[in-house]
């Protein structure tokens, strides 16, 4: 199966190094939500869940699309902001 | 300036000698004949770079590879030796003949002290322009990577720069310089054809150093330059030796211990500093455990990291994405050690070890830690190399 890394690595992006432009406001709150269904429906694979019923982001594949914090509905524990200018997806031929 | 591409072939696909490769030069290659001027350059140079007194290793693999392409042209080795005192230069000079120089070019002067690029250009030029030589080599270090393009800007030469690999066209007797290009995804071969001399500097590290021969002789050239100081406008004030940061050496360790999610705590990256230290290599990471603030952001290898070309690169409970491998691809071989048998890093490891890294990291330090102690030489081939699991 292809991993969802394979697909990404196709993309173009400039990862802003040491500043994620998506942050989890309070990890607590992941580790009791039941479904996590930012780990499920983030196309880029940016959530994972960890072994400890911890919720991992890593915001360099991300796609912005948005949907991770419209998704959040429960919590609204997601602050999503765009990358700066000039980082991010910068997608050739979108 | 002079330069033709002459093919570019998608690394891995590369034609052998034999077979595709003649195709393609004859029907690729433009036919260009010399300039009658510089037909008359001849011999293969390589310039000895030294600091202090001591030379860098890169300038003996580089006479390793022009002996053999000297014996291809049926020319001299020649070695081009620079410092301020003749006693250093004496010492380089016999090391140089041991290695296979037949001749050493040594220019002695006060100035040459400290690397400079404007009094090593004046003297590595006008040394050109008296003996003509046919090819200059250079290593692909900081400090000849600096003066091979000065010199061939003002000898209005092609310099193939960061070359991994060196050869002859016995056809056109021009020197095949081979560097990789785009970050290594594709290999370039790249002619001189109607200039001289022709100029490359190779990679540290991709030749092998040649076998010496103490007291080998050979001819010494002395040439007194005509240095004024007053002329040279770099001045040396002192010298700030690199402060001692290991995460720098990462690209440049022989073996590098790298761990990703899979070690699951961050403390256990103790684990593989201690096999990096027995192995006296380095140690590295995935993205994601850097950002997990696991390991510090200099110590991340792949796409938006590091790219390493150790001799071994020991993965550890990575699972090997795309993003990692592209920095990790050029290593000599690669372990890799996951619980996962599916992972992806196994598509492209040279030995695959699945299981717990908790019981296969301490058995190899424990037998590396047994070879130190006894001390006896053991070569793989005399011994397997055994581990035993708790």
């Amino acid at each position: 199966m292809i991993q969802v890394e394979e697909k990404l690595y196709q993309n173009r992006y400039r990862v802003d190094e040491g500043r994620p432009h998506i942050k989890i406001k309070d990890r607590e709150i992941c580790s009791l939500c039941s479904h996590k269904i930012c780990t499920v429906l983030c196309p880029a694979g940016c959530y994972r869940k960890g072994t400890d019923s911890a919720v991992s982001l890593i915001t360099d594949g991300c796609l912005e699309c948005g949907t991770c914090q419209v998704i959040c509905l429960e919590h609204k524990n997601i602050l999503w902001e765009y990358p700066r200018g000039g980082y991010g997806i910068l997608y050739k031929f979108g | 300036m002079g330069l033709s591409i002459l093919f570019a072939e998608q690394k891995g696909e590369r034609f052998t000698m034999a077979e595709g490769a003649e195709k393609t030069k004859s029907s690729k290659r433009k036919k260009i004949a010399l300039d009658p001027k510089l037909a008359e350059y001849r011999g293969i140079w390589v310039f000895i770079e030294q600091e202090e007194g001591i030379a860098h290793p890169v300038s003996w693999e580089l006479l390793g590879r022009a002996r053999y392409l000297a014996t291809t042209l049926e020319v001299e080795v020649a070695a081009v030796v620079f410092g301020e005192s003749q006693e250093k230069v004496e010492k380089i000079t016999a090391e140089a003949l041991s290695y296979g120089a037949d001749k050493v070019y040594q220019v002695v002067d006060p100035a040459l002290c400290d690397y400079r690029s404007d009094p090593y250009t004046d003297c590595l030029v006008n040394l050109v322009r008296k003996y003509k030589p046919e090819i200059l080599l250079l290593g692909a270090t900081a400090l000849s990577r600096d003066l091979a393009s000065s010199v061939a800007t003002l000898l209005e030469t092609g310099l193939t720069a960061d070359c991994t690999e060196l050869s002859i066209d016995v056809e056109s007797r021009s020197l095949e310089a081979t560097r990789p290009t785009f970050g290594g995804s594709l290999l370039c071969t790249i002619l001189t054809l109607n200039y001289r001399p022709q100029m490359a500097t190779a990679r540290p590290g991709v030749l092998p150093i040649p076998t010496a021969e103490p007291g080998r002789k050979g001819i010494v050239i002395r040439e007194q330059m005509q240095i004024d100081e007053e002329k040279i406008l770099t001045k040396v004030l002192s010298f700030i030796p690199e402060p001692y940061k290991t995460a720098e050496k990462l690209s440049t360790a022989e073996v590098v211990v790298g761990g990703g999610r899979g070690l699951k705590q961050p403390g256990h990256f103790a684990l593989l500093r201690e096999l990096a230290d027995l192995l006296g290599g380095e140690v590295g990471g995935t993205r994601p455990v850097v950002q997990a603030g696991w390991l510090e952001a200099e110590r991340q290898i792949g796409q938006t990291g590091k790219t390493i070309r150790p001799k071994i690169y020991i993965a550890v409970g990575i699972s090997g994405a795309i993003q990692h491998r592209v920095g990790i691809e050029k290593a000599g071989m690669i372990v890799a050690i996951n619980s996962d048998p599916n992972a992806p890093i196994f598509d492209y490891a040279d030995i695959g070890i699945v299981g717990d890294f908790l019981e296969i990291i301490p058995a190899l330090i424990r037998v590396l830690k047994k070879r130190q102690s006894t001390k006896t030489e053991l070569h793989a081939k005399d011994k397997p190399f055994e581990i035993e699991l708790k």
